[in-house]
């Protein structure tokens, strides 16, 4: 009790207030803005956490992974150009909705849901961290593929409305997956001898490509059939919704943030992997999975509640452990030790005020994100009234940044430009540009730890059903890929039955 | 009214974009003002004249992604050159395809010493395996080392293992049945792994982790029965009691560390094996002598600086000298680069 009165009160001093409240704000604008992730934003901050004391720059570190977790969702509710990768689930049901004309809407649910999840994972990750981080270590080479495999298997829920062809896009993004220096035996695949290659294909450039690009594309081309003076969306609605509307929803935010927590706490898997899981997770779940994708607002509550919810989750094992639960925590954990700290067991128990403040930073953070970024974002809203001409123009100049921001190359530039035009083609002919990222995302994880463990096991493949954790998450893949499925056989024959009655 | 507030907004996205990302903009417009202002003051002024450098930030190349040892040893170092230089010194990460990006990238810039690369002993290995076309040694200048690391190896304290005596004859009974983990195939790690058993007369399998994180949950987790790291990231782990140390890779017990001033070094034990890792930095080939000297005593200033004194202690690195000047560090190349060669024929990486 001693201590969290000390953390309070070292907490609630101005400065460290204002540190808060500038460092979610650096950290949303950073998260909006594609190719600037929540590393970078982190690093860009680190300079002016040299001269503080421990507290305040952990709290301003806090505060900017917080913010950048939520930011990402506004440029891909307004723009469909997925700020972070977290944020890629966000597009599905955020992108619909705006263009709707329920823009306000769409925003309002996204920072509610995240400053919910930030809020959920926080608490768990101050009254259990030690009992959590524990689970960290539960996950080994077999539980990574089966984990893999729960995202892949989203597939048939994300793409319901064709699942054949959204399986073909996903095994693309996968084999897309492959090009590169390989992980275990550094091998070239597919890399022709360019350079640029070896890295492999950088899904951001891909997403901002498939995603924003191509949308631009798409409107472009019907403009080209109208008088382009007329404004797409002169209807913007900055309502937002109740909160009592919003209380009837519970359930997915519960469910997104314990799925966000657990998937953070994962040192492989981060926000993108746990909103995506969560996004097939809602649909799977819910009575009326065929709204999905139109704009639903569970559609937008799932994947940021369990994106910000990672954030908390990713803390547990870089603070109790030292092994950072994402790489934005691995930024963090750097971060500390150029501050003097040294994450650990150690830490935990000489330092109990920073694990206090770190809750108290984040609690501050999503709070000030329920009260002020519901308004404030809602203000990004009007961006949506601006003529399409100039607004494509302003996505693709994005787009452009965004990408060669990456790693200062314009490869990653030509690259999102290619992924544009597949991205149109793709959409034209309903595959699934998400189902190719999610391939592309997962494809290395999935890889990766299907080969290890078969080292692991000396060439066996017995590991993944005799480990317990790795069979039971392999059970939830088969019921995640299979259940859409047998639902929709299901339909058919009842919707066959009911024709030939009358 | 609407219309005003969509433009501020864009204003504030578009500056946000230049403020937050200056390193985006910087290379672009470089190359072309960089040969002109290169080439004219010296074919103005050949000698005698001392030459005035630097005139402009100077970019610093660093072959990894942001966050690692790497690159806040080299942000960090950055920094304290700046006071010495005069002039900023901007960091750039390239670290895609295993630092042959950062590599390529320092190789096309002008050899005007407006671009200074940041190496370890993985720019050796990339060599050695001739998996660029660029031969390094060949074409970059040392500036000098900087620093080097410890690397030891201990196992999970669950393990059977009590010391490293007990480790080599269960390896040497059971080959290949030990697993060791590392980062990057191909790479340092493997290198270490594999020539440390080389020189033990043992033999162990491999198992690359894409980081850090991942691979210390593999050890603690119990999926890899032994654990490979340099101090900075080995130490918390072995003072939370979670790591028994068995051996450290060095010449002599390291005394200057409390926990570790026990662990016997690996030539103690008759293992002549004591490779780390080691950072230093490098210039293009063909930099004017002038202003190489400039940009040597502005590094080596930085070197004696309190300011890196502190950094050093602090990420541990201080535990065995690394300071190599820019002769011997060129020299301390070959020797590496030969040893990277026949470990790797053994190893069936290179032919």
């Amino acid at each position: 009790m001693n201590i969290i009165i000390q953390s309070l009160s070292q907490i609630i001093m101005p400065f460290n207030l204002m540190l808060i409240t500038l460092g979610t704000l650096f950290g949303m604008v950073c998260g909006a803005l594609p190719g600037l992730s929540s590393s970078m934003a982190i690093i860009l901050c680190l300079p002016f956490t040299y001269s503080m004391d421990p507290v305040s720059g952990v709290l301003l570190l806090v505060s900017v992974y917080v913010g950048g977790a939520t930011g990402g969702s506004i440029s891909a509710i307004l723009l469909k150009t997925p700020g972070t990768p977290e944020a890629v689930a966000t597009t599905f049901d955020g992108y619909p909705m705006s263009q709707r004309g329920d823009a306000g809407l769409a925003l309002g649910l996204a920072v509610s849901a995240s400053s919910f999840g930030t809020i959920f994972s926080a608490i768990c990750m101050v009254i259990s961290a030690p009992l959590l981080a524990v689970l960290a270590l539960k996950f080994q080479s077999a539980e990574y593929f089966a984990l893999g495999l729960v995202g892949l298997s989203c597939i048939t829920s994300i793409g319901s409305k064709n699942q054949m062809k959204a399986i073909l896009s996903v095994l693309l993004g996968l084999m897309f997956s492959t090009i590169g220096i390989d992980s275990i035996n550094g091998i070239e695949r597919f890399a022709f001898k360019q350079p640029f290659l070896l890295n492999g294909i950088n899904y951001i450039s891909v997403m901002i490509g498939a995603f924003a690009i191509a949308e631009v594309y798409r409107n472009v081309e019907e403009l080209s059939h109208r008088d382009t003076s007329t404004v797409t969306n002169s209807k913007v609605s900055l309502v937002i919704m109740k909160f009592s509307e919003m209380l009837k929803m519970w359930k997915t935010f519960i469910k997104s943030a314990i799925i966000g927590t657990v998937i953070g706490i994962i040192p492989a898997a981060g926000g993108s992997i746990a909103s995506l899981i969560s996004y097939g997770e809602a649909v799977r779940s819910s009575d009326t999975p065929e709204e999905f994708g139109k704009g639903i607002p569970e559609g937008i509550i799932a994947p940021e509640s369990a994106n910000n919810a990672a954030v908390g989750g990713s803390m547990v094992p870089t603070m109790v452990l030292g092994i950072p639960g994402s790489p934005v925590a691995a930024v963090i954990m750097a971060a500390f030790m150029i501050l003097g700290l040294r994450p650990g067991p150690l830490l935990i128990r000489d330092q109990p005020i920073l694990l206090n403040a770190i809750f108290f930073g984040m609690l501050i953070a999503a709070l000030l994100l329920f009260v002020g970024g519901r308004f404030v974002t809602r203000e990004f809203a009007r961006i949506l009234k601006l003529p399409y001409p100039l607004l494509g123009t302003l996505i693709a100049t994005l787009g452009v940044v965004g990408a060669y921001s990456l790693k200062n190359s314009f490869y990653d530039v030509a690259i999102m430009f290619i992924f544009g035009f597949i991205g149109y083609y793709f959409e034209k002919f309903k595959y699934s540009s998400s189902a190719f990222i999610l391939g592309l995302i997962l494809g290395e994880l999935v890889e990766n730890s299907l080969r290890k463990q078969i080292i692991i096991g000396n060439g066996s493949w017995s590991g993944f059903v005799e480990r317990p954790l790795s069979l039971f998450i392999l059970m939830v893949a088969a019921i995640t890929f299979l259940s859409p499925i047998i639902s929709k056989y299901k339909k058919n024959k009842k919707a066959k039955t009911e024709k030939s009655t009358h | 009214m609407k219309k005003i507030l969509a433009l501020v907004f864009i204003f504030v996205m578009v500056f946000t974009m230049v403020g937050c990302a200056p390193k985006a903009e910087a290379p672009a417009p470089a190359p072309a003002k960089e040969s002109a202002q290169a080439s004219a003051p010296e074919q103005a002024a050949p000698e005698a004249k001392k030459v005035d450098f630097p005139k402009r930030p100077i970019e610093m190349v660093i072959p990894f992604g942001t966050g690692g040892a790497s690159d806040i040893f080299a942000r960090g170092y950055a920094q304290i050159v700046e006071k010495y230089l005069g002039k900023p010194l901007t960091a750039v990460n390239k670290g895609g395809a295993g630092t042959i990006e950062g590599l390529t990238y320092a190789y096309g810039a002008p050899a005007d010493g407006y671009t200074v690369l940041e190496i370890t002993p993985s720019l050796l290995i990339v060599e050695a395996q001739g998996k660029s076309s660029i031969k390094f040694r060949s074409e970059f200048e040392p500036i000098m080392r900087v620093q080097s690391d410890v690397v030891s190896i201990g196992v999970s304290v669950n393990s059977q293992f009590q010391n490293i005596d007990e480790l080599i004859e269960y390896a040497k009974a059971n080959p290949k049945k030990l697993k060791i983990g590392g980062l990057s195939p191909g790479g340092l790690d493997d290198y270490i792994a594999n020539g440390f058993a080389l020189a033990a007369g043992i033999e162990w399998t491999y198992v690359p982790y894409k980081s850090g994180s991942e691979l210390k949950a593999a050890v603690l987790g119990g999926e890899l029965d032994v654990y490979q790291d340099k101090l900075i990231s080995f130490l918390p782990l072995v003072e939370s009691g979670d790591v028994r140390p068995l051996v450290v890779l060095n010449d002599k017990k390291l005394d200057s560390v409390e926990v570790l001033k026990d662990v016997p070094s690996s030539v103690e034990k008759g293992i002549d094996f004591t490779q780390g890792s080691w950072r230093g930095f490098v210039i293009k080939k063909g930099v004017p002598e002038e202003v190489k000297k400039i940009i040597i005593e502005a590094f080596e200033e930085a070197y004696k600086d309190q300011a890196y004194k502190e950094m050093e202690a602090r990420e541990m690195t201080n535990v065995r000298e690394g300071y190599l000047n820019s002769e011997d560090f060129g020299k301390a190349w070959d020797k590496e680069f030969d040893s990277y060669v026949e470990i790797f024929k053994l190893m069936g990486v290179i032919k």
